[in-house]
């Protein structure tokens, strides 16, 4: 990629609650987000350029496309360009990044960018999606790919269930904390090591829940910021996509790796300057896996570093302070984004209860899909409050 | 249906060379014959029609072998060097889980899967284990290729492959 010749902000952010939104469509979730995250930027929808819209399932479950332009509708934004993103999980960072470029390579000043789904499954349902995937059609599931994981970490290193469901048990806390988490109760280890087994060693409790919900972020060129202590600088902005290894080790993914050097190059920090972070915590051996893959650790010591209590609120460098996916929840379209919202959040000193010491520079890392023994993709975001880097 | 193998007859010729195979032939047919293919081009078929192995290509630039076979070298970016290869059809499992849901397509539970480290091709793919208890496959276990009719409820009738346990095999380097 081309050296980007400016500096692009978050200008606003805006969320609905996660979880079940039965009585609600796709679009209007979408625009709840987009109408508060201009409302806090102090813009309003004729200030608009251009906007992305990530939806991951929308077509697959609600037989829905165009559901940016069905999202502008409601909010009277039309003319600009409007481009719909899908890719998986990682789909609202995707549309964040596409944005990203716009304004950091000079095409727009003002892009907004909304991710929504509605995931939520009839009890006992699992998510209908990637039907015709080889993996899929020979018995894979979601659950049990990162069971495959979990158990080659545990035999590598040492990794136990106990540290796995302590994962869980941490990020409910945090969702216990933050109003728009599907989750706001508290879990023991021993409820989540005892709750139903769903793919060895991953419990009910190890695994994210499909969720309904929308976020959304206005990114904007530094001299259209209206507000710029409340905005934050895009320190970084990478998109990787897997690299298809058939030996490839599965305690990490190469995509992450790359997405992560790349993210630090392009933002002048190392992973020991990183204040907080959100990860893609789908199941509990994710957000170990991925504080080594983003260099927090080193290979094998994401539990000893968890035992630390590092990752905590009140840690050194606390994961997932929202909730993550676990409790949080997790509209695949929407996901990134909220990851965002609570940053900027954690940033501005406007996160309550579970408000972190310190948020000065903020990474957010998603990850997408899997295929060929890697992710299809991932995306990693740093943030920081240094408005001229 | 065009672009789509299904499995052929028994092959009259074939199966008088070998009359002692007869009752274990017939028997594999009736279990796999008119299934269609998990995949065009994913098996080797015998000379009576059932499948024999699995189908990878081999690079004779890079020498890098491939599963499912590729259209071209994904490091070299060509098509001129590939060749069908048959991949090795036992292995060790390299890793497993027992799922205890049902998929999505209809597996039901408790079943296992995982990666096997094939012993030749310097390859790991993904399997279905059958044979045995789900638990049993544990990482280090030998085992053998073989192919089934896919237990899932929501696909139509469809040729699959599996890993089970080899026979004398225990267990090996990962």
């Amino acid at each position: 990629m081309g050296r980007a010749n400016r500096s692009a902000f978050v200008a606003g952010i805006g969320m609905t609650g996660f979880g079940r939104h039965d009585d609600r469509g796709i679009e209007d979730l979408g625009q709840e987000a987009c109408a508060q995250a201009l409302l806090d930027a102090g813009m309003s929808p004729a200030d608009v350029e251009a906007a992305y819209c990530g939806s991951a399932l929308g077509a697959s479950l609600q037989g829905m496309t165009g559901i940016g332009q069905s999202v502008m509708l409601e909010l009277g934004i039309g003319r600009i360009p409007v481009i719909n993103v899908e890719n998986a999980c990682a789909t609202g960072a995707t549309a964040l990044h596409m944005a990203w470029r716009d304004v950091a390579f000079g095409v727009h000043d003002v892009v907004l960018v909304v991710g929504v789904d509605k995931a939520v499954m009839p009890k006992g349902a699992v998510l209908r999606v990637e039907t015709s995937r080889l993996e899929t059609q020979l018995g894979d599931t979601f659950p049990g790919a990162f069971a495959l994981m979990a158990q080659q970490h545990m035999l590598r290193y040492g990794t136990t269930t106990r540290q796995l469901a302590e994962v869980s048990v941490k990020n409910h806390h945090n969702g216990s904390l933050n109003p728009l988490a599907q989750f706001n109760k508290v879990f023991t280890r021993e409820e989540v090591l005892g709750s139903a087994v769903i793919a060895d060693p991953l419990t009910l409790l190890s695994c994210c829940p499909n969720s309904d919900g929308a976020a959304a972020v206005v990114v904007c060129a530094r001299d259209r910021l209206p507000s710029p202590q409340r905005s934050v600088r895009i320190a970084a902005s990478v998109l990787t996509s897997g690299y298809y290894e058939p030996m490839r080790d599965l305690t990490r993914w190469e995509c992450e790796v790359e997405a992560a050097r790349l993210a630090y190059m392009q933002s002048g920090l190392g992973p020991h300057e990183i204040d907080c972070a959100e990860v893609h915590d789908a199941f509990t051996i994710s957000e170990l896996l991925h504080c080594e893959g983003l260099g927090f650790c080193e290979p094998g010591q994401s539990g000893p570093m968890l035992d630390s209590g590092a990752t905590r609120l009140d840690g050194r460098l606390p994961i997932n302070p929202s909730g993550g996916l676990l409790a949080r929840g997790h509209p695949p379209g929407a996901s990134g984004l909220a990851q965002i919202f609570e940053l900027v959040t954690q940033m501005r000193g406007e996160a309550g209860p579970r408000q972190v010491r310190r948020a000065d520079s903020v990474l957010a890392q998603i990850m997408g899909g899997s295929k060929g023994n890697d992710s299809q993709a991932c995306a990693v975001h740093i943030l920081s409050r240094d408005l001229d880097g | 249906m065009q672009g789509i193998e299904t499995l052929s007859m028994m092959n009259p010729a074939a199966l008088a060379s070998r009359p002692e195979d007869a009752g274990h032939l017939a028997q594999r047919q009736r279990e796999l014959l008119g299934l269609r293919p998990l995949r065009p081009n994913l098996f080797v078929f015998d000379e009576f029609g059932l499948p024999a192995a699995l189908r990878g290509c081999d690079c004779k630039i890079c020498g890098r072998r491939f599963f499912p076979s590729r259209r071209s070298c994904m490091h070299c970016f060509t098509a001129d060097g590939l060749v069908e290869s048959s991949l090795s059809g036992e292995g060790i499992v390299h890793a497993s889980t027992v799922s205890r849901v049902r998929s999505v397509v209809g597996h039901e539970p408790a079943y296992a899967y995982g990666c096997v480290s094939l012993d030749d091709d310097s390859l790991r793919i993904f399997t279905a284990f059958a044979g045995d208890t789900p638990e049993s496959f544990q990482p280090g276990r030998r085992v053998r290729l073989s192919f089934n009719r896919i237990p899932a409820t929501e696909l139509v009738p469809t040729l699959g492959y599996c890993f089970v346990p080899a026979a004398g095999g225990q267990h090996g380097s990962r």
